[in-house]
Formats: structure tokens, sequence, C-alpha cells
């Protein structure tokens, strides 16, 4: 009668797999695709998800003083508007997930708590700044909604949070 | 293996003493660049990664990162001598990483610094094999040094390959395989690129995005293939692993395609830009190879290898 062998074939197929691996000197990366494809966003480790599913449509966030004028949100408060637009992002997908709708069907106005939550970010993002360099007596965060249409690309502004300073 | 083509043929590529400085060199000075500095983020608010279970915020304390800034730049000096690197590269890590998960556990995470993070993890990962399992194989110290190090090199490419394979089949899984026929969108993408560009500072970004938007309306297919093309440079960035021409060619391609991003997106690409001219295109090298081959020919008048074989040049 022949002897079973020590190791279940489904482990030898595996272990072949791993010495294959090790000998072509590619196991750091398969283990890094591995690790950042199942952990992904999770610092250092990322599925890198950047323009992975475009759609016609997207938005951005800026900030007007009282008057309606645009205020250069990186040269008065040190932060980007990419910066602006994730932290408003990350509180307005939690509005969204208790409504139960998508976030872009919904109006804008709708995120005025997350505007609020994001423009207080704005004005702690650095403690360094000289108020002074900020004659404004009030914030307005505005909603730039850009949409590919027939006619090419329409743009739509809608105020959706105000901080009088 | 051997029914392969030569170019496709994987080569254990020997590096020289000399590539492997400018390389060593040219990684410290971006260590360099991540020297702890104090931090205005003095909260966690919402956690991403090891900020789940630790608090990073002790890295706005000045006296902690005074205490941080002596022993990093130790490391780096240890780096730069190429000794001890089971001490040094995972000090090293663990500094990055803290500095990077703190500035992303602010609620808006961005992939700057992944890459080059996850270089000096991956460099973590062989110095340890290499002085765990490669020492005990390999008796003779010159050899194992030299091992050592092109183990370091490679595994450096491993992980830059996999970042960018990652990148490409995240394209095709979150869009269900139809990224490339949702590439005229990209438009859009460009259109609120060069907006946030311009709320920023006020001043109208210099680049030829609004002709690429309009190009894109176009000939929509046109843009397909040209970015299309970007999609099957992520999902072949392996073949880098192949060979050192592999390696040049990929290099040259994905600078290429940042360069054009960052041309048409104002986005930086820092690190990758350089990771991808020091370790897969790899310049030395090239000179001096066409260098010894001119010299060859001068010399013999006949064709002969300018370069040892293992040294992965054809």
């Amino acid at each position: 009668m022949p002897k079973p062998h020590p190791i279940p074939p489904v482990c030898r197929i595996r272990a072949a797999w791993i010495s294959r691996a090790a000998k072509a000197r590619i196991w750091i990366f398969l283990v890094f695709c591995a690790l950042c494809l199942g952990l992904g966003e999770q610092y250092p480790f990322s599925n890198f998800p950047m323009y992975s599913n475009m759609e016609d449509h997207t938005y951005l966030l800026y900030i007007t003083d009282e008057n309606g004028q645009p205020i250069p949100l990186m040269t008065a408060y040190g932060m980007r508007t990419s910066i602006l637009k994730k932290f408003f992002h990350t509180e307005a997908r939690k509005i969204a997930k208790k409504s139960g709708k998508s976030m872009s069907t919904m109006d804008p106005q709708a995120f005025e708590p997350a505007g609020q939550a994001a423009i207080g970010r704005i004005l702690s993002y650095r403690n360094d700044l000289n108020p002074e360099l900020h004659p404004w007596k009030e914030i307005h965060l505005v909603h730039l909604d850009i949409r590919l249409g027939a006619g090419g690309l329409n743009r739509t502004h809608t105020r959706i949070a105000t901080r009088v300073l | 293996m051997n029914r392969l083509p030569a170019w496709f043929r994987p080569v254990n590529v020997r590096y020289e003493w000399w590539e492997e400085w400018v390389m060593r060199l040219a990684f410290a000075a971006l260590l360099v660049r991540g020297m702890p500095e104090v931090t205005h983020f003095t909260g966690q608010p919402v956690p991403n990664g090891l900020a789940h279970w630790m608090d990073f915020t002790f890295l706005s304390d000045p006296a902690v990162v005074l205490w941080l800034r002596w022993i990093y730049g130790a490391m780096i000096g240890l780096y730069v001598l190429g000794i001890w690197r089971m001490l040094s590269l995972p000090v090293l890590a663990a500094v990055l990483v803290s500095y990077g998960t703190l500035g992303n556990s602010q609620g808006a995470i961005n992939h700057i610094t992944q890459i080059f993070v996850l270089v000096v993890l991956g460099q973590m990962v062989s110095a340890w094999h290499s002085g765990l399992w490669l020492r005990r194989r390999i008796t003779d110290k010159s050899e194992y040094r030299r091992q050592a190090n092109d183990n370091l090199i490679h595994a450096t490419l491993q992980v830059m390959a996999a970042v960018y394979v990652v990148s490409g089949l995240t394209k095709l899984i979150n869009s269900g395989g139809e990224w490339i026929w949702s590439v005229p969108n990209l438009a859009v993408q460009f259109a609120k690129n060069l907006d946030m560009a311009y709320y920023n500072t006020l001043q109208t970004p210099e680049g030829g995005t609004v002709a690429v938007i309009a190009w894109i309306a176009e000939w929509p297919n046109a843009a397909r293939l040209l970015f299309g093309t970007g999609l099957v440079l992520e999902l072949f960035a392996f073949l880098a692993l192949l060979r050192r021409e592999w390696a040049a060619l990929m290099g040259l391609s994905l600078l290429l395609m940042h360069a054009t991003i960052s041309h048409i997106m104002h986005l930086g690409f820092f690190y990758n830009k350089i990771l991808l001219l020091v370790f897969f295109i790899n310049i030395p090298f090239w000179i001096v190879c066409v260098a010894r081959r001119i010299a060859n020919r001068q010399e013999s008048g006949t064709r002969r290898p300018a370069i040892a074989p293992e040294s992965g040049a054809l």
C-alpha cells in the first residue's frame, strides 16, 4: 500500500507557487499587491482609487467673502481646495448615508452641516496665520457642480454654508 | 522559461557597486525630505490606518520632534553607510508611517507619499530577509553583501511595480471593467482640477488644460486610446522586474505619463518621478553601458559584450 504523502495536494500546489515566486524574486511584489488591494485606504497601504470610477459629473468647493468675491483658500488659510473637498466629502457622505440617498442626487443645500464643519476646519487649519490679513467679515462656502452635457461642460454655483466671523 | 524570447526571460540582475551607491544616496536624499518637523495637527478627527489604535499627535510636541530628528538623522547616516539596515529601516519606516498616518487622519486622504513609504517598508522586508535567511545561505561575506544590496534594489522595483499594478487593477475593479469607455468623462475631472487650482490662489494656472478638454470632447476615441495606454502601462508595470531594458522602458513611459498628467491636471507626483528616474530608468548605468560599448568597439573593432551578461543588459 503506497504511503500517503505528508503534505496534502492543495498545500503542495501552493508551496510550488510560493517556491516559484521566490525563485522569480517576485514575492515582495505579490505580497504588496495583496496588502494594497486587501487593506485599501489604510496608510501607507492604498488601492490608489484616484480617477478609478469616472462619472460625467463632479464638484468642488471654494469660499467667498460677504460680497461674493472668491477668497484664495491656499493663500489666505494655507489649505488647498482639494483638502477642503475631502474634509467636506467625509462629512457629506455621513449625511447622505443617514438619508439613504446618493450624494449626487441630493440638493447641495442639504449638506449645510457638512459645510459648517468644513468652514470650521478652514479656520482651525493653521494657527500661525496673521488674522489681520483676513479683512472679510463672513465666509461663504460655495458648491460648484460641474457636469458634462450635450453642449459641453455646465457649471452650477450653490452657496451651502455661511459663517459670520 | 527558455522557450520565451530573450526579452521576456527574467534575469537575475547584478548591480555594480557604483550603481548601488548612486541609488542609495538618491534615496537618502528623499529620506532627508521626510525629516521630522513639528506638525500643526493636534488631533485625529478621522483616524486612518494605525491611528485607529495609536495617537500620533505627539508629533506636534517640539521636544519629541527634536529627539526624533536626532534619531532619524542617525538612521539616515546608517542607511547611507549601508550598515545596520535591520535597525535603520524599521526606525525610518516607523517615523514616516507616523507622519503620514497623522496627516491622513484629518479627514482628507492624499496619495503623495504612499509609494515612497511603501518602498521604505519593502526595503525593510528585504533587509530582514537578507539578515535572517540569506546570511545563513551565503557564507562568503563580500558575496553576501553584494546579494543583499541587489535584493534591496530589486525589492524597491517590486514595490514600485506593485503600486502601479494595483492602481491599474483598481481602475478596472471600480469601473466594472469600463474605465477606458468612460475616459471622455476625464474632461470633467480636468475642469475640476483647473478650477481648484484657480480657487487656491485666484491665479489662472498655466498649461494646456482648456485645450485638452476641448480635444477630448472633439476626439473621444483618440482620448480613449491615449489614456488607455496609461492604464495598460500601469497594469504591465511588473515587466520592469524582468530585466534592465524593461525597467528603463517602463520607467521612461511611466515618467512621461506622470509628466503629461502633471501638465494637464496640475498634480505633482514628486516621489513617483524621482523613484522612477533612480530605480527604473537608472541613467548612470546606461551612460556607462554606452560609454563602455563605444570604448570596446574602438579598441578591438569587433562587437563584444561591453558589460557583464549578469548585469542584466542584452
